[in-house]
């Protein structure tokens, strides 16, 4: 008589097909014989004859009369080739039966969208036995369902019904992400949740791109640093007026220097936004320790037009002679009118933009 | 007739201006300002546009809202509890955070610093994050790139660093504890592995003299290098863990096993360095670089 060993099945969900695999230490099988029996009666639930030549017995969800909370015994009986009885009985096993369990996210649904970079997923579990939860792993999938990153597997001290709670760090702005939460029950049953697809996007008031990160291989190592700005300007009034909380009043003969935390040393870009700018007067004065060029808006009857027309013209002190660049002009102006203006250099060419708008955008 | 030149052909007595590419005072008047801003990115084209955030080439921005401010920092200020500084290999996904400020004192120097990542690989390009911290919540994280690129080997700690191009040699073994037993009966060994050891360890040497920061070069002379020698000995024998990174980006977390020793090469005064080191860690999980006191920042994930 040939040695037949019945794997061992610790636990799963008697609505879900299982598969019992043996070793069967003779001929080739023609087919195999289950019996399951009620671990507490010893009554017979199911048993049945299959015709196969391989080393399995595939139990079906529909006809195996187990029920989840219940625990069973099983044998099995090999029925080789050319042999018209059992070749012997398997060592019998013991299992249970119990409910997969259950996980729902709270608090958010699938294509909901996060507003920050951080988030607590928060999962609901739940057992229909009661099975205590063994361990929890959270796993985060970017948008081609491609896993990112897992958490550590948890192992939590909370009594049932446990509320799982984990933080998910450093979620990318604008971007679409999938989490799962994957758990072990006590009794060795896994299950995993959905796959909950999250969208993020989140906005701040103001986002400071405060960070500069630079190879230092002297170091061996990469310098970060910060560019706080300290940028205050000095008016001659020591009570500047403000117009509106935020524009200020420089038409009455008040100016603001800006001398501390400026030192351009190459190309650069002097954008302004103003109104009521008064023709033929200085509007803006780039120095050193001379002055470089100045801004002002001119009102002029131009060749070849009719009507006065209006312009910003830049100078550039050039010792004995001078560099001038105008804008394009406009054929209309008020003191209400506002005004972009843009001055550029590049390399040593000044060159010199306006627009006038509708509505203040900055 | 000679207004009309300079109105409409950009025309001017002199082609170019002389030399206004050095500002340093700016003066505004005669006008109602509702902003302000000069930067030196001048990549763009030009547009009657204002950046919606403030970013690195910005060298002043002011908006007048009832103050002259034409910085960062009032805006900064008032909004942050705390900043983190992390650090990820472009296209990864988690960050490790290598600097951790949650105690601010609500002073303008909170956010001026300089920090060097010493635990970057040689070869890798990675992305810095700034995470600015409010109500305990981290909000958005704004990003520089930098690819670390070093030559020779060093072995660092949070502390000090020791670095040589010259002479620089790391050997490496993979330990995974297996021993193999040959049974009488089989041509064949038996392989065990006993536990989940997987670690390496190996031998580097180099020839270690300090530089020549003026030049970059290192001196010709080595007689006066025992002194830095010296200093690598103590710093090789303090029975701290610390960090062999080698140039072709390979980078261990190691503690210095046996007895380092120094032997003269080709000449009395070309002494190299050699130690032999135990990987203890994996140097790019934030929670060994933690545990063994190289970054401040407890993780949190």
């Amino acid at each position: 008589m040939a040695e037949t060993v019945l794997y061992s099945v610790t636990c799963f969900d008697a609505k879900l097909p299982l598969v019992f695999r043996f070793e069967y230490y003779g001929n080739q099988l023609r087919g195999n014989k289950l019996t399951i029996r009620d671990n507490l009666t010893n009554d017979v639930v199911y048993e049945k004859e299959i015709v196969s030549m391989k080393n399995e017995h595939s139990l079906s969800p529909d006809g195996s009369g187990l029920l989840n909370g219940r625990t069973y015994n099983a044998q099995l009986y090999a029925l080789p080739e050319g042999s018209p009885d059992y070749d012997g009985i398997s060592n019998q096993i013991i299992f249970d039966c119990y409910s997969t369990p259950v996980l729902a996210f709270k608090g958010i649904s699938s294509g909901d969208t996060i507003r920050n970079a951080s988030f607590q997923a928060n999962i609901e579990y739940s057992q229909a036995e009661g099975i205590l939860l063994s361990s929890y792993r959270l796993l985060l999938f970017d948008a081609g369902q491609q896993l990112l990153w897992q958490s550590p597997t948890v192992f939590p001290a909370a009594p049932s019904p446990y509320s799982i709670r984990e933080m998910i760090y450093d979620l990318d702005d604008n971007k679409e992400y999938y989490l799962q939460c994957v758990v072990e029950t006590v009794k060795g049953i896994g299950a995993e949740s959905e796959r909950l697809k999250i969208r993020v996007s989140y906005t701040l008031p103001e986002q400071f791109s405060v960070i500069n990160a630079e190879n230092a291989p002297d170091s061996c190592a990469v310098k970060i640093s910060a560019n706080l700005v300290l940028v205050d300007g000095k008016c001659n009034n020591p009570e500047p007026v403000y117009i509106g909380g935020d524009i200020i009043d420089l038409t009455n003969g008040d100016f603001v220097i800006y001398d501390e935390g400026i030192d351009l040393q190459g190309d650069y870009e002097i954008k302004l936004t103003i109104t009521q700018a008064a023709p033929y007067k200085t509007i803006l004065e780039a120095r050193n320790t001379r002055t470089l060029f100045t801004l002002k808006l001119m009102r002029g009857e131009l060749f070849g037009t009719t009507g006065e027309s209006y312009y910003f013209v830049l100078r550039a002190e050039n010792g004995k002679s001078n560099f001038v660049t105008v804008s394009q002009r406009f054929n209309s102006h008020s003191p209400s009118d506002i005004y972009i203006v843009v001055i550029r250099l590049k390399g040593h060419q000044l060159s010199l933009f306006a627009y006038k708008i509708q509505e203040r955008g900055a | 007739m000679f207004f009309n030149l300079l109105a409409f052909s950009n025309l001017s007595l002199d082609i170019n201006p002389a030399n206004t590419n050095t500002v340093s005072t700016v003066k505004i008047e005669n006008a109602a300002y509702d902003a302000l801003m000069i930067r030196e990115n001048i990549s763009k084209p030009v547009s009657a546009e204002y950046p919606k955030q403030w970013t690195y080439d910005i060298v002043m921005f002011a908006r007048f809202k009832e103050n002259l401010i034409a910085g960062n920092t009032d805006a900064l200020l008032s909004q942050t509890s705390g900043l983190r500084i992390k650090r990820r290999k472009v296209g990864e996904f988690k960050w490790i955070t290598i600097y951790e400020n949650s105690a601010l004192t609500g002073d303008v120097s909170d956010f001026t610093f300089e920090i060097f990542d010493r635990y970057a690989r040689s070869n890798v390009e990675y992305e810095y994050g700034i995470a600015i911290i409010c109500n305990g919540i981290e909000s958005a994280t704004s990003i520089a790139r930098a690819k670390s690129v070093f030559d020779g080997l060093c072995v660092m700690d949070r502390e000090q660093i020791f670095h040589t191009i010259l002479e620089t040699e790391v050997t490496v073994q993979q330990n995974q504890g297996s021993v193999y037993v040959a049974p009488l009966s089989s041509k064949y060994p038996f392989v065990v592995h006993n536990g989940r050891t997987n670690y390496a360890s190996g031998t580097a040497t180099g020839l270690f003299a300090l530089p020549d920061h003026s030049t970059g070069e290192y001196p010709v002379n080595f007689e006066d290098t025992h002194m830095h020698r010296r200093n690598l000995m103590d710093f090789l024998c303090n029975g701290s863990t610390k960090l062999l990174k080698y140039f072709d980006g390979r980078m261990w977390l190691v503690d210095i096993i046996e007895n380092p020793s120094e032997n003269a090469m080709d000449h009395k005064n070309m002494i190299l360095t050699s130690f032999e080191w135990a990987e203890v860690g994996d140097c790019e999980d934030k929670h060994d670089l933690y545990g063994f006191g190289l970054i401040d920042a407890k993780p949190i994930s």
